[in-house]
């Protein structure tokens, strides 16, 4: 049994989806929703593998297996477990489940469920394969395949917004995947290898140019995946336009690929770049400061919590910049309790758009007395991400603030900022859909929509459990499963959980933007009617428009249209201009020729 | 006896439509058919033979070479013809159904089975005039099949197509006027020998001539401006034969006479070749960013992708070779099924205007996921077939130092995939506005669809395919002394 | 350089002018010509050798080199054929066009 689990759980967990994400559409066509239960009974099973493999790699023991793959370049199809994996293969097969189940009823109504299962199975079977991967061709494939899944996922529903929000963002991801294939190309030319396990040790006293060079490419290109500002401008739009629990997994586990590619690849191979350590913690400042500003005046729910995961995902980076041990446990803790919180607010806001049809903050409102399930659901999510004690928000988010702290105390300060901004985000966004009396408009829509299935309250219930649950035994977590994780990365040390009642600087602050944000929520009719006012309005405007970041990225793709759209003339129909060409190449070659040989040759 | 034998089994084929010709259009059907289908059992058995580093040579009315003609089959040729007979075998399918309508004109199938015939003639002759004949027999099959469909436009690009390719030929013929004057002799194996021995003088002048004359075929920026106007006048499948295989034979040319005929050594060529390959890049991947046209569209694309090819080429090194090789391979496979695809989105809508065209993805499910497969596959997404074979020729460019021609072809695999996205957004996303003109798409279209879109998944996913054999056959193509000894056979000594 | 590589080069040359220069669709065919005369011109130059005679059971050593002769007139057949149809396909544009002006002819580009 062991020996089986050994070598097979792996490749049932990656394979197992894939390949049967080609028979949906053939059962599909049985029953429609036939395809879904077959999804979640995949998922399920996968789920079962990961589950037995993490005793396993717990032990701190790796699964190193290779099969041969393309011996024509030296590649081997390689699966690496370790325990960081084997817990990212379990967050991802857990959360695909349950946006599985969720999507069982919530994606029923709509027509083309065979491909939205199918390219459901692949995301989370090539998801899964990029958290196995020992080798990094490997990984940059797996990379690339759920990226594909993921485009058409956003896709999905075809509206415009959609579409340009899919293109984007598969442009911009493939860019960032580009920038991380040059990486991998400098490393295999100058190596000659491309197992994580060896390269770790062949690159640990290599120094050159094109190691820096490889390093900064990793970084871009993660950093593009992580939706690190400047290079967050897909995230938002991806995640608003995509089907609800896709937006779940995008935000819960696609994003982490990138954190999870930062980690492997700069912990596991490069060695951490101490140097450009307060450089990435400024970015990451960054990232979370210009997330939180721009979801603060969001009106439109989900595009609100995408901010919000650029703010997050701007956590994890400082976190990851720090290059402590704290600071990458801080950064794993905040991954995985980021994943919980997260999807559960987008099946919430899904659940939401289920019953009135509209994301828009401006038309909802009065909705707890509806659903009070989803509502006490979103008010843990909204409670875990804002860092209040008890939930998993708080510890993860008090360990990057302590970790950063270490390091650099002033972006720490930004760091506790931003959380009183996301706090006062959150309370924007429960008083706007659940609180405040405004129902005439929602009351309408109501009426045509059915109650909220279990197969959407289950996973939002589960998820919940989750929030509270790894915040209540957030230091069993931390000794169970995140220690092994930064003990198989071979790192060292001792890791800090801030307690609710440790009288620490940063807790004390903590709670001092819980009162701030109390405050703004009792005065919020004066602040309100401050807000309109015209500096304010002006800078409304100003983070709506995003800054004129996304601006100036669809100026460049312009004018690199235009570019071409003006060089058409030299393919003028004129059959001259064309043999012009041919006399003129004919001509410069036959010069660059006797140049070359100094018009000197023997007949 | 084998290789003589691929070239008149087409020929043949070709003779037998002209006499039957009116008098039975499944008579015709089954000939083209059958002789490919002939030809692709033949075509493995002699890439069987030569991939194991044999080289077949056949002697024309047992002349013994230089001075008969003799057919040569390395394992390069080997590997062309094959491709050439798989598509043309499915491009012969796929024109059961797609040309129904015009199914009266028996010249259709005959002049399909005669450029097959001068595309594998060229292939595997030896000898450098008879490959230039053999390329005039495409040429000469392919210019009317340009214009088959006979409207203004279809005639305006015929006539460009045969003023521009005939004065490359004539830079051709004089290109071999020069070798022959310099060398005096045809047979690329002797004339190896004898390059190897000297260089210079009239062979530089006479190589950029045959680069040109060849570069013409295979649309080459400057010498590209025939392919957007050639490739989307032609029917469809032609174009699928056109794009995915005629200008390929054009690179297997190119490929014969730098690296076997002269030695990439011995003309300091590689840096034109690479310069001229970034342009090609860069100019086929702009333009078809701001196409409305889809076969427009896909023709620039193939202008890119050649592209890529002779970057590879110019770099000289073996994993050159062998990303060239892979990309022709590859290509030829991933163009002829999107050519093929939007063949049957153009026989379901009747139009080739993409902006007119849109949310055919519930209509045509399948089309879209082909689509889909050889737009990726050509981006060089993973897994798919394309990745692998511009892996090389990144890694190629990578390890010769050529990082400003690397970070280009780089960049355009972007633009690449921007444009193939843009395209299937355009034909296949959104709101549909289009009355489809007929039932189902037949199966006889379907199939090649989907066989070519199989098998650039397979070798995307067992890249081990392709990679063993473009080993061998840049190994095989860089031991020259190899080929000139197994061709002369001791004739000379 | 003797008389016949002078001619044709010069041959060459008027076609290339005739095709860059000319815009009457039948004169562009006739430039086509005029450069396929000249590399015929060129390669049965090649051959010549002086006071050679017909290869074929010849009296003395020196001969004239057959092979350019014969390529010259495989060169001359495919050039028929070429030619042809490209007439064959200007008198179908003169007839849609009503006009030999090909500068008129370019509906296809970009």
């Amino acid at each position: 049994m062991e020996v089986l689990v050994h070598h097979y759980a792996p490749l049932v967990a990656i394979f197992l989806p894939i390949l049967s994400s080609f028979f949906i559409p053939i059962i599909g066509r049985f029953h429609s929703k036939l395809g879904a239960y077959f999804a979640t009974i995949i998922l399920l099973i996968t789920m079962g593998t990961s589950v037995m493999l993490l005793p396993i790699v717990l032990d701190c023991e790796c699964l190193h297996l290779i099969y041969p793959w393309a011996e024509g370049i030296n590649l081997q199809f390689e699966i690496y477990a370790d325990a960081l994996s084997v817990c990212m293969l379990l967050l991802t097969s857990f959360l695909c489940l349950l946006a599985a189940v969720y999507s069982i009823h919530y994606m029923a109504q709509k027509e083309g469920g065979a491909r939205y299962y199918s390219l459901f199975l692949l995301l989370s079977g090539s998801m899964m394969g990029v958290f196995l991967s020992g080798n990094l061709l490997q990984f940059f494939m797996f990379l690339e395949l759920t990226t594909i899944s993921c485009f058409l996922l956003i896709l999905h529903y075809q509206t415009t917004a959609a579409l340009k929000s899919a293109y984007k963002y598969f442009i911009m991801i493939h860019l960032g995947a580009l920038c991380l294939l040059t990486a991998i190309g400098t490393i295999y030319v100058n190596v000659g290898e491309l197992s994580m396990a060896s390269l770790g040790k062949l690159l640990s006293n290599v120094n050159g140019e094109w190691l820096t060079a490889a390093m900064a490419l990793t970084f871009v290109g993660f950093g593009i995946e992580s939706a690190v500002v400047p290079l967050h401008v897909w995230l938002p739009d991806a995640h608003s336009n995509a089907p609800c629990p896709v937006s779940a997994i995008l935000s819960g586990l696609m994003v982490k690929i990138g954190i999870y590619g930062l980690i492997r690849f700069f912990y596991g191979i490069y060695g951490f770049p101490y140097a450009w350590g307060s450089t990435i913690i400024i970015l990451g400042a960054l990232t979370a400061f210009i997330g939180v500003i721009c979801a603060l005046v969001q009106t439109d729910a989900k595009r609100l919590i995408a901010y919000h995961t650029v703010s997050q995902l701007g956590y994890m980076i400082m976190a990851f910049g720090t290059g402590t041990t704290l600071g990458l446990a801080a950064c794993l803790t905040h991954l995985a309790n980021h994943t919980f919180f997260k999807a559960l607010l987008f099946f919430v806001v899904g659940a939401v758009i289920y019953k009135t049809g509209t994301k828009d903050m401006d038309r909802l409102g009065g909705l707890r007395k509806y659903m009070p399930v989803t509502f006490i659901c979103g008010l843990v999510a909204s409670m875990a991400i804002a860092g209040i004690p008890p939930l998993n928000g708080f510890f993860s988010k008090g360990m990057t603030t302590q970790a950063v702290f270490e390091v650099s105390p002033v972006m720490s300060s930004i760091a506790i900022i931003v959380g009183v901004m996301t706090l006062l985000s959150f309370t924007k966004l429960l008083y706007m859909i659940f609180w405040r009396e405004k129902s005439l408009e929602t009351d309408k829509r109501m009426s045509m929509k059915r109650r909220i299935p279990a197969s959407m309250k289950v996973p939002m219930i589960a998820l919940a459990t989750c929030c509270v649950g790894f915040g209540l035994f957030a230091h069993q977590y931390l000794e169970k499963i995140i220690s092994p994780i930064i003990n198989g990365l071979n790192l060292e040390g001792e890791l800090y959980l801030p307690s609710i009642f440790m009288p620490s600087p940063l807790t004390s602050l903590s709670y001092v933007g819980i009162v701030f944000a109390g405050v703004v929520w009792l005065k919020r009719q004066r602040i309100i009617a401050i807000m309109s006012h015209k500096p304010f309005s002006a800078l409304h405007h100003c983070f709506k428009e995003e800054l004129g970041i996304d601006a100036a990225y669809s100026r460049l793709a312009k004018s690199v249209v235009s570019v071409f759209e003006r060089g058409r003339s030299i393919m003028s129909g004129h059959l001259r201009d064309y043999v012009a060409y041919l006399a003129a190449l004919l001509f410069v070659l036959f010069l660059y020729i006797a140049l070359l040989r100094g018009f000197q040759w023997t007949f | 006896m084998i290789l003589i034998l691929l070239i008149i089994i087409p020929l043949l084929a070709a003779i037998l439509n002209v006499v039957i010709g009116k008098s039975s259009k499944k008579a015709r059907c089954a000939v083209s058919m059958a002789s490919t289908l002939v030809l692709i059992i033949l075509a493995s058995k002699v890439f069987k033979t030569t991939i194991g580093g044999d080289i077949i040579t056949y002697e024309i009315g047992n002349w013994k070479p230089p001075i008969g003609i003799n057919l040569v089959a390395d394992s390069l040729s080997a590997l062309m013809v094959l491709l050439i007979s798989c598509i043309g075998f499915l491009c012969i399918l796929y024109s059961i159904s797609y040309m129904r309508p015009h199914r009266g004109v028996p010249a259709y199938d005959s002049l399909l089975m005669f450029s097959i015939t001068g595309m594998i003639g060229t292939v595997l002759t030896g000898d450098l005039f008879n490959m230039f004949v053999f390329l005039e027999v495409m040429f000469i099959a392919a210019y009317p099949l340009v214009g088959f469909f006979g409207g203004v436009e279809e005639m305006e690009a015929s006539f460009k197509y045969v003023v521009l390719s005939t004065i490359a030929s004539v830079m051709f013929l004089l290109g071999i006027g020069l070798v022959y004057s310099a060398t005096g002799t045809l047979n690329m194996a002797h004339i190896a020998e004898i390059t190897g021995a000297r260089g210079g003088g009239l062979l530089d002048f006479a190589l950029i001539l045959l680069l040109i004359g060849l570069g013409l075929v295979s649309a080459i920026v400057p010498l590209h401006v025939w392919l957007p106007d050639a490739h989307p006048a032609a029917p469809t499948p032609i174009s699928a034969l056109l794009s995915g295989v005629t200008v390929k034979v054009g690179l297997y040319g190119m490929i014969r006479i730098i690296y076997t005929m002269f030695g990439f050594q011995a003309v300091p060529i590689g840096m034109i070749i690479i310069v001229l390959g970034v342009a090609t890049i860069i100019i086929g991947a702009g333009f078809a960013l701001v196409q409305t046209d889809i076969k427009r569209f896909l023709a620039y694309s193939t202008i890119s992708q050649v592209g890529y090819i002779t970057l590879a080429l110019g770099i000289g090194t073996q994993s050159g070779i062998e990303g060239a090789v892979f990309h022709i391979l590859n290509h030829a496979l991933m163009k002829s099924l999107l050519f093929l695809t939007v063949g049957c989105v153009i026989y379901k809508i009747g139009t080739r205007d993409m902006s007119k065209m849109g949310g055919l993805l519930k209509q045509m499910p399948l089309e879209a996921a082909a689509f889909l497969v050889g737009g990726l596959a050509i981006a060089g997404i993973p897994p798919l077939n394309g990745f692998f074979s511009k892996l090389l020729i990144y890694l190629a460019c990578f390890e010769a130092g050529y990082l400003i021609p690397l970070a280009i072809a780089i960049f355009v695999s972007l633009l690449t995939l921007a444009y193939y996205l843009r395209a299937f957004w355009m034909i296949f996303l959104g709101k549909n506005n289009i009355d489809l003109k007929k039932g189902r798409v037949p199966l006889s279209m379907l199939i090649p669809v989907i066989v070519l879109a199989i098998a650039c998944l397979l070798i995307g996913v067992l890249p081990d395919i392709g990679l063993s054999i473009t080993e061998r056959i840049s190994e095989q193509i860089l031991a020259r002394w190899m080929y000139i000894e197994k061709v002369l056979g001791g004739a000379i000594a | 350089m003797s008389l016949p590589y002078l001619a044709s080069l010069a041959l060459f040359s008027i076609g290339l002018y005739c095709i860059l220069v000319k815009r009457d669709l039948f004169k562009v065919i006739y430039g086509i010509c005029l450069m396929e005369f000249s590399i015929n011109l060129f390669l049965v130059s090649l051959g010549f050798v002086t006071g050679g005679e017909v290869p074929i059971s010849p009296t003395g050593t020196i001969v004239v080199d057959p092979l350019p002769q014969a390529m010259v007139l495989t060169a001359i057949v495919i050039e028929f054929a070429t030619t042809v149809f490209l007439i064959s396909v200007a008198i179908r544009l003169f007839k849609q066009y009503e006009d030999t002006d090909i500068s008129k002819m370019r509906r296809l580009r970009g």
